[in-house]
């Protein structure tokens, strides 16, 4: 399965992208040392215009490209973390629904429509409208309303797995139900979800941007959205203290995008060549 | 003796795939006379279905048919343009398929997939062609068409379906019936319903029939001559009666003794060792040598010539007392 | 002494269908001895899948009684039903499907023998590979992948995991039915093979007549969720009675042209009726040559008569 991802052309791209990122977050702090809430240079510098600061400054004189740096560890550490909730609870409450089926299934069932039926961004900003602005509430706002779509793909793979001979042959050996979901099922009902998590890290990423704009971010962290946030007011003049954010988040999200589509084509023929 | 209907000669057909050419169909021959029925038999990867999609060049890529013809009626399909093809298909040849499930469109009613296929090749009117309808289902022995019209494809049974599927490929009185395994996926009772069907059809309509199957019985009840393929070649071909009772191919000597026999009481069945060779590595001579007890040198120096007469093997020991006996 | 092992007292089992309620089986009697081989036939609907899973625990009653060396197995816990689970194992149809794509052939294997906690790695390994040699595998099919074997192969390898914990009985649910002609006849002659080697029990369930002609002992009849007749195998050829039995035997292809045109066509007319909708009476009636007005409203039991053959028909 790796080798039809590297020949698909559009996920390389995609995961170059996304390791460029990944090292500029780690490790673009020797290029661009500092602290990115000092405010030490001149307000509203264009990029290039002066050469300690390549990408410019915001209004209140912080270089952009420290805090561009030090924003996408931020950034994608609040896309991972989230990401990595939700997947959990999707996959354990889709596992229990559609193993167990019947009023179980129905109550999850409910449960995942009804947080898809309200409009996740405005279930985002009342959570952490409601509870205090903090990284943390962010993550937990994200992971709440991120978690349905796996849900949803993980009951639709355990039923459709349940009922497979070789399940049944699992059962009929006498394994338990918890033998039966670990190493029966979830080996072989994973596999998509990691296409879905790819795709739900990119959401998490703009969720996060969205919030930070609306000012609902953390304000004592640097992330993309709060740069994004501090440029608002300055939108007609100095377009790229928002621009330049926007454009980094643009990339990103891109590159899970591709590299998400790469995972999904190639498991289908993975897929396929054993039918 | 009645003219050929359909003639194949030399039909090659292969699949490039990434792990090299899968040699499905190489250099078969095969004769069908009008109002007869071929039985073209084989087991899996023995190439019997993509001789029959060959023959209607439903073959897809990475399917290709490289070499041959198919002359129906006296014309190379293979030299049609695919304008002309659509006119042959369902008007002259007509396939029917394993699964009546897949081959049906489940939400359009069998009435009118009947009467659209009858459309698509005669110019008459919408009354006109539901009359013809009811008077197909009628001929397929499906009781109450007229009610049985208006029901879609999941409100009948398997057999019921199949004889649907029947009416259409019949609608336009076609000269040939492909039928791609038809009642394999029958029950007994059924398939014996669906078979005797055919054999009506076929004596009623002087329809020529195809059947492209595994399974012997089926063969011996309906067949009048017989092609057996192995690995992408026929290597037996002749009379019903004449291939079961004295095969000259080690191969269909020994799919005959698998079937368990009715007379003595056999303590163990007879078997085939090994396996179907893959058809992207065929062994060099011929393809059924590593199972066969009668094997010797010259068998993998080269591919057997098939024989000549009505009744002939593709083996160096076709003629003689070898097969017979068992 | 062959005593009964397996034991079927009114076994019933309904499925609702969107909103019909249906009989998948009605008061299936059936009995099947140590060390004998019971063949079970029947078409698509008769209820023969259903039975069996029935029969391992995978799917619940809904009346009836399965008594397996004497115990109730309906009665049992979850729990309690493991150590039986290990004397009762199940061959099943689909080759590919009967095995974990993700897991190796030995680790497959091995898996019974982990779940009932027999023996250590080291002693597990040595079963593995004695199971695998005994269904005529080598070594390195341990550590091979379904997907690498070809169906026959795969079905070895699910007998090998049928027989690792030597269970009392299996049962072998079309275990043939998705192979090649020349494959079938490999898997039948192993399973007497091992049957004869091991002394172990089967119920085996085809649909192919031919089949199981040749490897039961004795054959039971399925119609629309009951058994209608049950007997030693030669008297069900040789004198079938109850009607459908006959236009079942009837309907087999014949083996040679020959035979095709010189026996006389029986043909069953009709399809089996709609799931929701039973025939009152005895079920076979509608589609039945010599149904009388008796049949249509009463319910026909399965009679034992002479030379341990029974019949569910009021004519017979």
């Amino acid at each position: 399965m790796l080798g039809r991802l590297f020949a698909n052309k559009v996920a390389l791209v995609g995961l170059l992208l996304l390791l460029i990122i990944l090292a500029i977050a780690v490790f673009g702090r020797f290029w661009f040392p500092g602290d990115p809430w000092e405010m030490g240079a001149a307000p509203m510098l264009w990029p290039g215009e002066e050469a300690g600061n390549p990408l410019g400054t915001d209004f209140m004189g912080r270089d952009l490209a420290t805090d561009l740096v030090s924003g996408a560890g931020v950034s994608l550490m609040i896309g991972f973390v989230s990401t990595g909730i939700a997947v959990v609870v999707g996959i354990g409450l889709g596992v229990i629904s559609g193993y167990f089926g019947g009023a179980v299934d129905q109550g999850v069932t409910w449960l995942v429509e009804l947080f898809q039926t309200i409009p996740s961004l405005v279930l985002a900003v009342i959570l952490v409208a409601v509870f205090k602005p903090s990284i943390t509430m962010v993550v937990i706002a994200i992971a709440t309303v991120s978690w349905p779509p796996t849900a949803r793909l993980m009951r639709q793979q355990v039923q459709s797995l349940r009922h497979r001979d070789f399940v049944l042959a699992g059962e009929a050996m006498g394994m338990s139900h918890t033998r039966l979901i670990f190493s029966q099922i979830l080996p072989n009902a994973l596999p998509p979800i990691l296409s879905v998590a790819t795709l739900t890290v990119a959401h998490a990423i703009q969720a996060e941007a969205a919030l930070a704009f609306l000012g609902l971010g953390d304000p004592n962290v640097m992330s993309w959205g709060t740069i994004i946030n501090s440029g608002r007011e300055q939108l007609a003049d100095a377009w790229y203290i928002c621009g330049l954010p926007g454009f980094a988040i643009l990339l990103t999200v891109l590159g899970f995008n591709f590299l998400g589509d790469g995972l999904n084509d190639a498991m289908n023929p993975h897929l396929r060549d054993h039918a | 003796m009645s003219a050929a209907l359909l003639e194949v000669r030399g039909l090659t057909t292969w699949f490039e795939t990434r792990r090299g050419i899968a040699r499905a169909v190489n250099g078969v021959n095969l004769s069908l006379a009008a109002g007869q029925a071929l039985a073209l038999v084989g087991e899996s990867g023995s190439g019997k279905s993509v001789t029959a999609s060959s023959i209607l060049r439903l073959v897809a890529p990475p399917g290709r048919i490289v070499a041959g013809e198919v002359l129906l009626e006296g014309t190379d399909l293979l030299t049609l343009s695919a304008a002309q093809m659509r006119a042959v298909r369902g008007r002259r040849v007509a396939m029917i398929f394993q699964d009546p499930s897949a081959a049906l469109n489940p939400v359009q009613t069998i009435g009118a997939q009947i009467v659209e296929a009858i459309r698509l090749h005669r110019d008459v009117s919408a009354s006109t062609a539901r009359a013809l309808a009811l008077d197909l289902l009628d001929r397929v022995q499906i009781p109450a068409p007229q009610q049985r019209f208006g029901d879609y494809p999941h409100r009948l049974s398997g057999g019921m379906r199949q004889r649907a599927m029947i009416a259409i490929a019949i609608a336009c009185e076609p000269a040939l019936l492909i039928a791609d395994e038809p009642t394999t996926a029958l029950d007994v009772t059924t398939q014996a319903q669906i078979l005797d069907l055919l054999r009506r059809l076929q004596s009623s309509m002087g329809l020529g029939i195809l059947l492209i199957t595994h399974d012997l019985g089926v063969v011996a009840e309906l067949a009048d001559t017989v092609a057996v393929m192995y690995a992408g070649r026929i290597v037996e071909h002749g009379p019903a009666m004449s291939v079961f009772e004295a095969p000259r191919h080690p191969y269909t000597a020994g799919l005959l003794a698998c079937q368990n026999n009715d007379d003595a009481v056999l303590r163990r069945l007879m078997e085939i060792p090994g396996t179907v060779p893959s058809l992207l590595d065929l062994p060099t001579g011929c393809a059924f040598a590593p199972r066969c007890r009668h094997a010797v040198a010259a068998c993998r120096a080269g591919v057997p010539i098939m024989g000549t007469g009505d009744h002939a093997a593709a083996c160096l020991f076709a003629n003689t007392e070898h097969m017979a006996t068992h | 002494m062959n005593a009964p092992l397996l034991e079927l007292r009114h076994v019933t089992k309904h499925f609702t269908r969107g909103g019909a309620r249906v009989a998948a089986l009605e008061s299936v009697d059936l009995t099947v001895l140590r060390s004998e081989t019971l063949g079970l036939v029947g078409e698509s609907g008769c209820g023969k899948s259903t039975l069996a899973r029935a029969i391992m625990r995978l799917i619940p009653l809904d009346a009836g009684e399965i008594r397996f060396d004497g115990v109730d197995l309906t009665g049992l816990s979850r729990q309690s039903l493991t150590p039986y689970r290990a004397r009762l194992q199940m061959v099943f149809q689909d080759p590919h499907a009967s095995f974990n794509p993700r897991l190796t052939l030995g680790r497959a294997l091995e898996e019974p023998l982990i779940v009932q906690r027999r023996g250590d790695k080291a002693a597990r390994r040595e079963s593995v590979l004695r199971e695998l040699d005994r269904v005529g595998l080598g070594a390195e099919f341990a550590g091979r992948f379904p997907h690498e074997l070809s169906g026959g192969q795969r079905q070895r390898v699910a007998i090998a995991r049928a027989l690792i914990l030597r269970p009392d009985m299996i049962i072998c649910d079309e275990a043939t039915s998705a192979l090649d002609v020349s494959v079938r006849a490999q898997i039948i002659n192993l399973l007497q093979d091992l049957q004869g080697q091991l002394g172990i029990g089967s119920l085996f369930i085809s649909h192919d007549l031919s089949v199981v002609k040749h490897i039961a002992d004795r054959v039971a009849v399925m119609y629309l969720g009951r058994v209608v007749e049950l007997a030693p195998r030669a008297r069900l050829w040789r004198h079938p009675q109850h009607p459908y039995t006959r236009a079942l035997l009837a309907s087999v292809p014949a083996r040679t042209p020959r035979q095709a045109r010189e026996r006389a066509k029986v043909i069953l007319q009709g399809d089996p009726p709609a799931l929701a909708e039973q025939p009152t009476g005895c079920r076979f009636h509608p589609r039945c040559p010599v149904a009388v007005a008796r049949c249509r409203t009463d319910l026909p039991r399965l009679r034992e008569g002479a030379d341990g053959h029974s019949v569910a028909c009021h004519l017979a």
